[in-house]
């Protein structure tokens, strides 16, 4: 695998600049389920997946020293992303060669020309938002009532009829229509505020 | 109700949050009548897609916890939103609503008894699995009845395997009972996940499910739906759980009552349960038969396209031998499930408490095979013949050969009812076995014994490609029956040459890769060379398929044997009968007299199977017919002529030879026989076809990093993997007009840098040893993907180092951009942890210079410290005459001489231009 194991965990710890640590972890968070769902899409069993989103991160973090030394005109979670998608990218077409994963080492994972894969890079960016999604519906449930929320999980989610959820949560059609739209304008707003931050 | 009008300004000012909360209250009363204002709102916030994708995007899990329980799992079940719709309501906010006395906090699953809710019992505060039975169920009374019975019964089984009851509501609209929140996963689960266990996995989980079994048949309980699905792993397997007892029964009662057919998914049913038989216990050790196969295989074992078909399997068919699909499953195992799996219930084990024992006793002679025999009711079934079998295979190999056993054995293959052995002094060999031209079967041997069965009949046991550090003894061996072949493996030894060259001197021109890649494009040029004179003599190029004897009609054969003349082998021609087929008998014959010529230095030497091909081209015949007119009324319009002519055509056609003047892209970029991997015999007028519509064929296969082609022009290249399909598809045909350029693997290759363990004063690279120059060094791994290669190279120089002139030369290499930031983000990170680093440059497979790394700062790379002023130069001269090569390449890619530079190491044999070529400069 790696050449080098000893030298992976402090490449981590190199991240020292607070703003950006906040921002490594949050871009983590946010990008493990992506790879691992790119990849299970791909066809990976659910702990080659795991093993592959571990492998692509670190060798994201190991390449953060690099940014930090000539590339601080680039912005942080910019470069991140960008390496990032090349490195799934990369883990996901040559690993399939061989075996399904493992056989990558950092370099190969962070080469910068990855072979055309439309597919992958489509699954990546449904991934991607579909994550993006999901970190702002976390915010906004938290934020609104719950029986709010809960009309919008119903009618939107469920796909429940809004005279249906009426009914079920004893409120109004109007209550329904406006719960609804209020969390789904909360939604976008979150989602907006995160891609302009990734962006 | 002051504003009950449709005003979209009063949209807009809700959306911005603008209205008062009494403007807000009258909206939302007037949006309970206006229908079009709500839709409208609706489309203010967000276009019909995006709702939709925020559906899709959040419905198909939860938000938080993507473990087990899934609020909002299977959404689209309507049996979980009815369940959940008939909730009661509640103040906790985190919960989804109430049964009884618990708050619902999400969904587990659901299936076709129910919904599985978990809740948390607030009274006693613990967390526990709340089963729903499903409405349509819940709307017959004897399912209700059979529902709470069974229940009840289940609750009375107090075993360790078998899910505790708390408490069983009848009298609620849905029937529920409340069981412990078992956090851990279904075995269904984990099969989707892992596919066959490990053979100590099932014995646990086996035994347990029968111990489990046990204590409900001994009271009188049936659980009839024993399938993956109802038993839990807690903590891995250490503890396993079965759930649903019985309650299969009450769907029976359901389904029957309701339409006369039996529910569910019958893959885990007994033969007498899909006959609609009454059951007892030992249903249940068939369906624990079928669970045990499952485990065994990764899948069941009554497999089919519907449910009648499963049943019809299940009663009328035996099922597939457990070793034919996993080999690693002793015979034993095999023979308990098979008993399990008896189709008459008198001839399965005589109860789960005794298969509950065997299994026991099965595991601890798995786990310590030495002290712990196999219990004898278990070895009693197995097979006697087989078991001696095997002893005999062992025996009679140390006898056949008068040797003892090697210390690794590998594989036992029984051939029918012979046997084939495989020892090997080696782990990890890659081996394919051969009947024919037809791969029966790839092992790849290693040392804990792989067994596999293959039909009888003569074989030939190959190593797979690119494996060189081994040999086969006798790879063809004949298996009759009753009979013990024995093939060995083992090490090559240094000395070993296998008939090829001798190591010594292929280690002289230095910039291959490996000896191998040198004989590569030594045969390809040799083949080029011989192709070139064929041009001379016939005015034009062979045709793929060649039709008798110099092609003056009769039975095809391939080209190669046509071009044996000139390649030495007048003989070996002059014995080919050209008035029969390739593959007549005697034809056949010559087969194994197949020139090395023909065959990668990677293959095994034994092989008839020929590594390079010519290109073919579809369109060719119509085409070449024009040609040919052509070139009887030659004229100044011709190249234009052509060009409208053919644009897809190679260097081998299939009725009419080309010739060198048929080549417009000038001849360099253009291939004639590439390196391929397949299994066609030399003599077989069988190529490589290529259409422009078609998928580009797989080139390559012998060696890792790229693959040999000899061009049209005489020249033989490497080429990388990483050539793009289009250029690749330029570089195969002759006219497109297009300019090319191949990407070679490279000379300089500096691939992973990576720091020597301290104190180690030597570095292996590739396969010399190099003295580490009196400090650590950061060395260089020759397998890996190159940091960069000379193609990154955008200027190099040399000059005497300003700071101490004494000590060397400084070489500055100025890389692109993309190179220059993968060195540094490799280089950084070492030196930073060890400032005093050196790195070695890698030219030619050779290390040149082990310098001092100075200064990787962006895009430039500047090295000191070279010992002597005669090695940097000599480095920055190998280095500037790369990047120069490189760059006439990008900017003159047709032009001859610079395309001539490239990696010709035989450059005495390299044949002139051709004839054609030097006919259209006229």
């Amino acid at each position: 695998m790696t050449q080098f194991p000893e030298t992976r965990e402090s490449l981590i710890i190199q991240v020292k600049d607070p703003e950006n640590r906040a921002a490594w972890e949050q871009f983590v968070s946010l990008y493990r389920p992506v790879i691992f769902r790119t990849a299970l899409a791909r066809g990976l069993q659910e702990a080659d997946a795991q093993d592959l989103a571990q492998q692509v991160l670190l060798a994201v973090a190991s390449a953060i020293g690099d940014w930090q030394q000539r590339d601080e005109s680039t912005r942080f979670r910019h470069w991140l992303r960008t390496v990032t998608r090349n490195a799934i990218v990369n883990a996901l077409t040559r690993g399939a060669k061989g075996q399904a994963v493992g056989g990558s080492s950092i370099q190969e994972l962070l080469a910068q020309h990855p072979p055309a894969e439309e597919e992958t890079e489509s699954l990546i960016d449904w991934e991607y938002r579909r994550q993006l999604y999901r970190r702002a519906a976390r915010i906004v449930r938290a934020d609104v009532h719950a029986d709010t929320w809960r009309a919008f999980e119903l009618t939107v989610i469920d796909g429940v009829s809004n005279r249906t959820a009426a009914e079920q949560l004893g409120k109004s059609i109007g209550t329904i229509y406006t719960a609804r739209c209020r969390v789904m304008q909360r939604l976008r707003a979150e989602i907006a505020e995160m891609e302009a931050g990734e962006e | 109700m002051t504003q009950q009008v449709c005003d979209p300004e009063r949209l807009m000012s809700f959306l911005r949050g603008d209205l008062t909360a009494a403007a807000e209250r009258d909206l939302t009363s007037h949006l309970d009548e206006c229908a079009s204002c709500g839709q409208a709102l609706e489309q203010r916030v967000a276009a019909a897609f995006v709702w939709r994708e925020a559906g899709e995007f959040l419905g198909d899990e939860d938000l938080d916890d993507p473990g087990t329980c899934l609020p909002g799992h299977e959404t689209n079940d309507p049996q979980i939103s009815q369940v959940l719709s008939q909730l009661a309501p509640t103040d906790d906010p985190d919960s989804l609503g109430r049964i009884g006395g618990y708050e619902v906090a999400g969904v587990i699953g659901s299936g076709g008894m129910g919904v599985v809710l978990k809740a948390r019992d607030s009274s006693l505060d613990r967390v526990v699995a709340v089963k729903v039975m499903a409405p349509h169920l819940a709307a017959s009374g004897s399912a209700r009845q059979r529902f709470a019975r069974e229940a009840k019964a289940a609750a009375a089984v107090l075993h360790p395997n078998v899910i505790a009851i708390h408490g069983v509501t009848q009298e609620a609209e849905l029937p529920y009972l409340v069981m412990p929140y078992v956090r851990g996963e279904s075995l269904q689960k984990r099969l989707q996940k892992e596919g066959p266990l490990p053979l100590v996995d099932i014995l646990r989980i086996g035994a347990q499910v029968a111990a489990g079994l046990a204590a409900a048949h001994q009271q009188g309980l049936v659980h009839r739906d024993i399938k993956p699905a109802n038993i839990l792993l807690e903590e891995g397997v250490e503890r396993v759980t079965i759930t649903d007892f019985g309650l299969a029964r009450a769907v029976d009662d359901a389904s029957l009552t309701r339409s006369g057919a039996v529910a569910g998914t019958p893959l885990y049913m007994s033969p007498e349960q899909a006959r609609g038989e009454p059951v007892d216990a030992r249903s249940d050790l068939f369906s624990l038969g079928t669970l045990l196969y499952t485990m065994c295989t990764g899948h069941s074992p009554f497999r089919a396209e519907t449910s009648f078909g499963v049943m019809h399997r299940i009663i009328q068919d035996p099922p597939r031998p457990i070793t034919e699909i996993n080999a690693d499953v002793p015979l034993w195992m095999e023979a308990c499930v098979t008993k399990l799996l008896a189709k008459r219930p008198e001839d399965r084990f005589s109860s789960a408490k005794e298969v509950a024992a065997l299994l026991e006793g099965c595991l601890a002679h798995t786990q310590r095979p030495t002290t712990t025999p196999l219990p004898d009711r278990v070895a009693q079934l197995t097979p006697p013949p087989i078991r001696r079998r095997w002893g005999f295979a062992l025996a009679a190999a140390g006898a056949l050969l008068g040797l003892p056993i090697l210390a690794g054995i590998l594989i036992i293959l029984q051939l029918g009812t012979g046997t084939l052995r495989i020892e090997s002094e080696m782990d990890d060999v890659p081996i394919r076995i051969m009947q024919g031209n037809k791969v029966v079967e790839r092992l790849t041997v290693s040392r804990d014994g792989t067994s596999t069965r293959i039909a009888a009949g003569e074989y030939r046991v190959l190593l797979d490609w690119t494996f060189d550090r081994a040999v086969v003894s006798e790879s063809t061996v004949s298996i009759s029956r009753n009979g013990t072949e024995v093939v060995r493996v083992t090490r090559r030894g240094e000395g070993s040459t296998g008939g090829g060259p001798s190591s010594d001197a292929l280690e002289s021109p230095r910039w291959f890769a490996s000896p191998a890649h040198k004989q590569a494009v030594s045969d390809l040029t040799r083949i080029i060379n011989g192709l070139h004179r064929y041009q001379k003599m016939h005015g034009r190029l062979p045709t793929s398929v060649v039709h008798g004897k110099d092609g003056k009609a009769g039975p095809p054969h391939s080209w190669r044997v046509e071009l044996l003349p000139l390649l030495g082998e007048q003989e070996l021609y002059d014995q080919y009968h050209f008035d029969e087929p390739w593959d007549s008998a005697h034809n056949k014959l010559l087969l194994s007299k197949m020139p090395a010529v023909f065959r990668s230095p990677q293959d095994h030497p034994q092989s008839n199977f020929t590594s390079y091909f010519g290109i073919t081209s579809n369109d060719i015949s119509p085409r070449a017919a024009a040609l040919q007119a052509m070139r009887e009324q030659r004229d100044g319009k011709l190249e234009a002529d052509y060009e409208q002519y053919v644009p897809e055509a190679t260097v081998f056609w299939k009725r009419l030879g080309a010739s060198f003047i048929d080549m417009l892209d000038g001849t360099s970029s253009c291939i004639a026989v590439v390196e391929a991997r397949r299994e066609i015999p030399w003599t077989q007028p069988v190529d490589i076809n290529y259409a422009s519509d078609a998928l580009l064929p797989r080139f390559g296969g012998w060696f890792d990093d790229g693959w040999h082609a000899a061009f049209a022009d005489g020249t033989v290249k490497q080429l990388a993997t990483y050539n793009d399909a289009k250029s690749i598809r330029n570089m195969l045909t002759i006219s497109d007009g297009q300019a090319v350029t191949p990407r070679l693997t490279r000379r300089l290759r500096i691939h992973e840098v990576s720091l020597l363990p301290e104190g180690e004063r030597e570095a292996v690279i590739g396969q010399r040893t190099y003295q580490v120059p009196g400090g650590p060094l950061l060395w260089i791994r020759t397998d890996q993907v190159p940091l960069f290669t000379e193609a990154d190279l955008l200027a190099a120089t040399s000059e005497p180092d300003p700071n101490n002139r004494s000590v060397g030369e400084v070489i500055s290499m100025t890389l692109t951009e993309e190179a220059g930031a993968r060195f540094l983000a490799a280089t950084t990170r070492l030196s930073e942890q060890r400032p005093a680093a050196y790195l070695a440059i890698l030219f030619d497979g050779e290390i040149w210079s082990a310098p001092r790394v100075v200064a990787p700062i962006g895009a430039k790379l500047t090295i000191t410290g070279l010992q002597g002023k005669e090695s940097a130069d000599t480095l920055a001269a190998k280095i500037r005459e790369a990047v120069s090569q490189m760059r006439d390449r990008l900017n003159a890619p047709q032009s001859e001489a610079e395309n001539a530079v490239e990696l010709q190491p035989v450059q005495d044999t390299r044949p002139q231009p051709a004839n054609g070529r030097t006919g259209r400069q006229d």
